[in-house]
């Protein structure tokens, strides 16, 4: 017998030596335990929850050493319980040395000792006919055996070990005869968790539990633990044993009803305890492992809840109460996974944590989809059930839980819908992917302005164009086709002009709601506008954050550019492409370089400044000369249009607006011939800006001749002559970009791989194009006062837009060689569109409200002396109803009142410079940061270095202790390369692992 | 050596030069079937112009130097041992990699290694130093022909002067390493193709 027993202990030998091995620690338990149980089973199923309750005090008692003795003098312990304590108190002294690691790795180098201290205690027990037939022994196997499968178990990745779950009952059995082979058996299955044993972060108390002689100790750092975190969890139930009693006799049953009617579930408090424990530090531990392996933190949460947690809780309170057993629990259909014990107890685990511990330990386990729901459901089913115990406080977390949960799936699941929904994934996808992200930012653009017609076309369709419906008139004008073009005669009674629209209050039935028209009118367009502002102000903002953010300007990046070749690049085109890329990037290095250094000669400095000058004079004079053409041709156009009667006469202005569009900025590009700007960069954005002045120039001068003269020329309906003559603008505009797609850019091409091959095949200009998008838009918002069906042709327009772009892009163009900051461009669009844009139209428009008159006859407003009357008159109504009153107040003393705006701008500008102030500092901050890491790396290098010497002076002066000195360097290294690369971390700790029972 | 059958036995050492290089069986076999393709003249070694018919070097503007470090110490010929063992600088790290035994020499295709590589490359008089006239050659080879002659001075000089730590004027290993400190160059110096 004690031979065997020596057996027994030398078998757990190798689990510390060895961690894949671990196992049979189990079974040689299983092999001395097993029998006795059986015998108990039938007593002990009865009354399973007395055993519960009995168990919590031992374990309370448990939590601090000394307590040991006190309990084992329990009258409620069984006589065999005073045997196994001993043993257990005697091994204890060890074990608190073994709880840190490097005691533990001690612990592991002197493998023999131990289980030759234990061995004693054991054969006694066993021998003990008391211990025998007392149930303590066969709770302890079964209790131990079960949980242990079932923890592994249900690693599907064991499938070995699934087939053992089936028959727990047989096995065990089988088990005790001592077969050996077993032990190999269940060797593999428990692998998962002995790997992650071999961490060096997980307390070597984890381990201990196992080994049977073991019993009393771990109790220490466990339930430690569990106080902790009970307190962490916020669930009282198990925080103390008081709790745990109750919980004990008057909680279980209901647990088992919904949790099960098995084996493990016997406990579910106590499950709740042990596994609760070890899952929540789990939660702690695949953090820190993370970095290493996944898989590890896998295996590691599955097996280990089931092993450490319930073989080793069990023996203590199966010392007393053994005939818990379910020893002999049929087994259960792996079908139905949740259902069985080990499903049963991952859910009881489950319970107790938080629900985004829970959430995050659910989701962790390696299940199919429908699983993980089910998981959850009956999680939650259960935790709903307990939450009839739990404190009205408890009550509030939960409540908060679920609110945040239920906040958080509709949001992933809102952001799906947009997801699936937005346009043109995969197209942008694949334009992304073959022209770099420089040309996909025009196409993202267009798809942002696109969002923002939509949602300008939707609301003024709601608000001002139904209710227009309602009350239209039979329009009587005839319709040829050419209206498309020009945009009068038909269209002009219908609702796509002011004109069209009635003055009145539109009321349908007598008592129905009536509906001001004015006032709907003024407010949809205000609120078109202020949505189209905030929006670009905030994305605006959001792009220059992130932009702030650069990384880049602080790292010189020249050497990097130099020494680190791609060597993957094999192909020719891509090698040429390279080159190009990196000849940019040297250049534009370079002339940042030179900035610093200017080392240009006077005569030299003459010539470039000439240049600039020349260059910025003339192209400003070509946009005051194209400003002042279109001016004098509309004045004339008026003229001609009276004694003209063609209709096709109108379209002479939008013509030849694009016309000017069409050919000056190319005109401009022609000028970095003679400019010879040495960044790239540079030449863009001068570029950009003559081409942004010419497009908002013609703009301005274009309302200028609207406000100026159209709108005081007296005609009958001057609005709807505006809004058609922005209409004609836009379309023609629209048919030159489409023509410039197919035409133009297949032309440029066709010359380019045929004709002069020098010129090669041309690159998308961003810039030009998205001012072009620019221009438009502008045009959108000036006439949507005017046209309000304005925002529906553009979103008609930039659709095809996308489109043709598209195809054009795939078939003429290459990608460009600028290396274009996308972000940036995208930043700089955005503020394009909001400066000089938006808020140009803004003063148009509020030009057009506050100062002109309305056509007498015509339109919501007629009659009024200006716009912004149906305003006034809309307040005084209200001022005479109390209902009202303090919209009028808002409106007088915020709105109206010039002292208002005063204090908010003093109040605006004071936080303004109080920010600029912040962001001063915070600049000082990141360059002493940015310093300070730079310092950092050279320290780290410095460091290595040493350690590179020392270590090989260490090599030639001894080289027997070369093992042990070089894994000293390394983990010394490790200290400072982790921070750049985790997996070496790991493999470090594991050698040291590996390593140090050998040293 | 002339038979024309794809199997390891074939290989002379196969077992001393999978340990060195950490290449697999079957890729070992692939490379030495590539060896032998590009051997015309069933010589048992590669000759310089060997070298140059393989088109992916033909057209890395570093290629030459690349086919130059084939040929360490002024020899002429390359054989099937050495031959892999430069290909090995570019077998892309995998995982079982990194859990190597501490006692082993660090594999060829460490982070290290390869950045020793590279390093070679640019060294070309094998001084363990980068100097600014050997940048000045491999700058023009990389860029080409866009940029000027006094540019590529100038860059040049810029380069050195920001990875020169010590002021000797020139870059060394330790430098050019830290240069690249953050630089993927793992994935920058790994060909696909090399298992």
């Amino acid at each position: 017998m004690s031979a065997y027993y020596r057996n027994n202990g030398f078998e757990e030998d190798p689990d510390y030596l060895d961690y894949s091995r671990s196992p049979n620690r189990t079974q040689g338990y299983l092999k001395t335990l097993g029998p006795p149980n059986n015998p108990h089973n039938p007593g002990t199923r009865n009354n399973p929850y007395s055993v519960d309750s009995r168990a919590r005090p031992d374990y309370a008692g448990s939590l601090a050493e000394p307590n040991y003795p006190g309990s084992l003098s329990n009258p409620d312990y069984s006589d065999t319980r005073s045997d196994a304590y001993p043993s257990a108190s005697r091994t204890s002294p060890d074990n608190p040395l073994s709880l840190p690691e490097p005691d533990y790795s001690e612990f592991q180098s002197h493998p023999y000792h131990q289980p030759s201290s234990r061995q004693p205690d054991y054969p006694g027990s066993q021998r003990n006919p008391d211990f025998v037939g007392s149930s303590s022994s066969g709770n302890y196997a079964g209790s131990r055996t079960h949980p242990d499968y079932f923890g592994s178990l249900g690693e599907p990745d064991y499938p070995g070990a699934q087939s053992n779950s089936d028959h727990p009952g047989p096995r065990a059995n089988l088990n005790h005869p001592g077969s050996r082979r077993n032990l190999k058996h269940t060797g593999f299955r428990i692998n998962p968790y002995t790997d992650s044993l071999g961490e060096p972060d997980y307390p070597g108390a984890e381990i201990q539990p196992n080994s049977p002689p073991f019993l009393g100790e771990p109790d220490y750092p466990r339930t430690e633990d569990n106080q902790n975190s009970s307190s962490s969890w916020g669930e009282p139930d198990y925080s103390d044993d008081e709790n745990g009693y109750d919980y004990g006799s008057s909680e279980t049953p209901k647990m088992t009803r919904g949790v099960l009617s098995r084996t493990s579930s016997i406990q579910p408090s106590f499950h709740h305890r042990s596994d609760g424990n070890l899952w929540g530090e789990n939660e702690d531990y695949p953090e820190r492992i993370e970095m290493a392996s996944m898989d590890l933190a896998n295996s590691y949460r599955h097996s280990l809840p089931g092993v450490p947690g319930d073989g080793y809780v069990n023996p203590a309170y199966v010392d007393e109460s053994g005939p818990v057993r379910a020893y002999g629990n049929p087994p259960l259909s792996e079908c139905d996974w949740h259902k069985s014990p080990q499903g049963q107890k991952l859910i009881a685990s489950l319970i107790p944590m938080t629900s985004r511990d829970r959430i995050k330990a659910i989701r962790n386990q390696p299940r199919t989809m429908e699983e993980k729901r089910n998981l959850r459901k009956i999680v939650d089913k259960e935790k709903s059930k307990q939450s009839h115990h739990i404190l009205q406080l408890n009550c509030c977390v939960q409540c908060l839980h679920s609110i945040s949960q239920a906040y958080r799936r509709s949001k992933s699941s809102l952001s799906e819908i947009l997801n699936s929904i937005s346009l043109w994934q995969k197209t942008l996808k694949i334009i992304g992917g073959k022209f770099g992200t420089s040309v996909l930012s025009y196409f993202n653009f267009l798809r942002w302005l696109l969002k923002f017609n939509i949602f300008s076309f939707v609301l003024n369709f709601s608000f001002i164009i139904i209710p227009q419906f309602t009350v239209a008139e039979k329009n009587t004008l005839q319709f040829t086709g050419l209206e498309f073009f020009t945009g009068v005669g038909y269209f002009r009674d219908t609702v796509m002009y002011y004109g069209f629209y009635t003055n009145s209050t539109i009321q349908h039935g007598n008592s129905g709601a009536s509906y001001n028209m004015q006032l709907a009118y003024i407010f949809t367009i205000g609120a078109c506008l202020t949505t189209c502002f905030f929006s670009l102000l905030f994305s605006m903002a959001r792009y220059f954050r992130n932009n702030f953010i650069n990384p880049h300007i602080y790292s010189g990046g020249i050497t990097k550019l130099i020494f680190c070749w791609d060597f993957t690049v094999t192909h020719e085109k891509a090698v040429k492409l390279k080159q190009k890329n990196l000849s940019t990037e040297i250049r534009e290095n370079l002339s940042e370089l030179c900035q610093e250094k200017a080392k240009l000669t006077f005569n030299q400095q003459l010539t470039r400044f000439s240049a600039y000058v020349v260059a910025w004079v003339v192209s400003t004079g070509v946009a005051i000369a194209c400003c002042a053409a279109v001016y004098y041709l509309a004045e004339y156009n008026l003229e001609f249009l009276k004694t003209h009667k063609n209709p096709g006469a109108v379209l002479l202005l939008p013509f030849i607006v694009s016309c000017i569009n069409l050919a000056v900025p190319r005109i401009y590009s022609m000028f970095r011939l003679v400019e010879r700007y040495e960044m790239p960069r540079h030449e863009v954005y001068v570029l950009l800006i003559r081409n942004i002045f010419l497009k908002i120039s013609i703009i301005g001068i274009l309302c200028y001749y609207w406000l100026n003269t159209v709108a005081l020329s007296g005609e009958e309906c001057w609005e709807t002559l505006i809004g058609q003559e922005i209409y004609r603008l836009l379309l023609m505009d629209f048919v030159f970009s489409l023509a410039d797609s197919f035409l133009g850019e297949f032309l440029r091409r066709i010359i380019g791989m045929r004709l002069i091959r020098s010129l090669g095949v041309q690159e998308f200009d961003i810039a030009r194009n998205v001012l072009e998008l620019i221009y438009a838009q502008t045009l959108v918002w000036i006439g949507i006062f005017f046209c309000p069906l304005l925002p529906f042709i553009q979103m008609i327009m930039l659709f095809i837009m996308f489109y043709a772009k598209n195809v054009s892009l795939m078939m003429n163009f290459q990608p460009p060689s600028k290396a274009w900051r996308a972000s940036q461009m995208m930043t700089f669009f955005i503020f394009l569109l909001f400066f000089p844009s938006f808020t140009g139209v803004l003063c148009t428009l509020a030009i057009t409200i506050w100062r002109l008159k309305p056509s007498a006859d015509c339109g919501p407003f007629r009659g009024l002396p200006f716009f912004i009357h149906s305003i006034y008159s809309w307040i005084d109504t209200l001022s005479t109803r109390p209902g009202y009153l303090w919209v009028v107040w808002i409106y007088r003393n915020l709105i109206g009142s010039v002292h208002f705006f005063f204090i908010l701008t003093l109040i605006v500008l004071i936080i303004t410079y109080l920010y600029w102030q912040i962001t001063e500092g915070r600049k000082i901050m990141i360059r002493l940061l940015h310093e300070q890491i730079v310092n950092e790396g050279k320290d780290k290098m410095f460091l290595i270095e040493k350690l590179i010497k020392l270590q090989d002076m260490e090599k030639k002066a001894n080289s027997s202790s070369l093992v042990l000195e070089r894994r000293e360097v390394e983990q010394q290294g490790s200290l400072h390369l982790g921070e750049h690369d985790g997996s070496p971390d790991l493999r470090l700790r594991r050698s040291v692992q590996e390593g140090n029972p050998r040293a | 050596m002339g038979s024309r059958s794809s199997h390891a036995a074939v290989i002379p050492d196969v077992d001393s030069i999978r340990r060195e290089t950490g290449f697999s069986q079957a890729s070992l076999v692939r490379l030495h079937h590539r060896f032998r393709a590009l051997d015309r003249n069933k010589k048992g070694y590669l000759s310089r112009m060997d070298l140059q018919q393989i088109g992916a070097l033909a057209v890395n503007p570093l290629g030459d130097r690349i086919i130059e470090s084939f040929f360490p110490n002024g020899s002429q010929q390359v054989d099937f041992p050495g031959f892999v063992r430069v290909l090995a600088h570019f077998r892309p790290v995998e995982d079982e990699d990194t859990d190597q035994d501490p006692k082993k020499p660090e594999p060829l295709n460490s982070r290290r290694n390869k950045l020793h590589y590279a390093f070679q490359l640019y060294d070309l008089d094998r001084d363990g130093k980068i100097s600014r006239h050997e940048m000045l050659q491999v700058l023009r080879l990389m860029v080409g022909v866009q940029v000027t002659e006094e540019q590529l001075e100038n860059i040049a000089d810029r380069t050195v002067q920001e990875a020169d730590e010590d002021g000797d004027g020139a870059v060394s290993f330790l430098e050019f390493a830290k240069s690249l400190e953050k630089m993927d160059v793992e994935q920058k110096m790994s060909i696909r193709i090399l298992k």
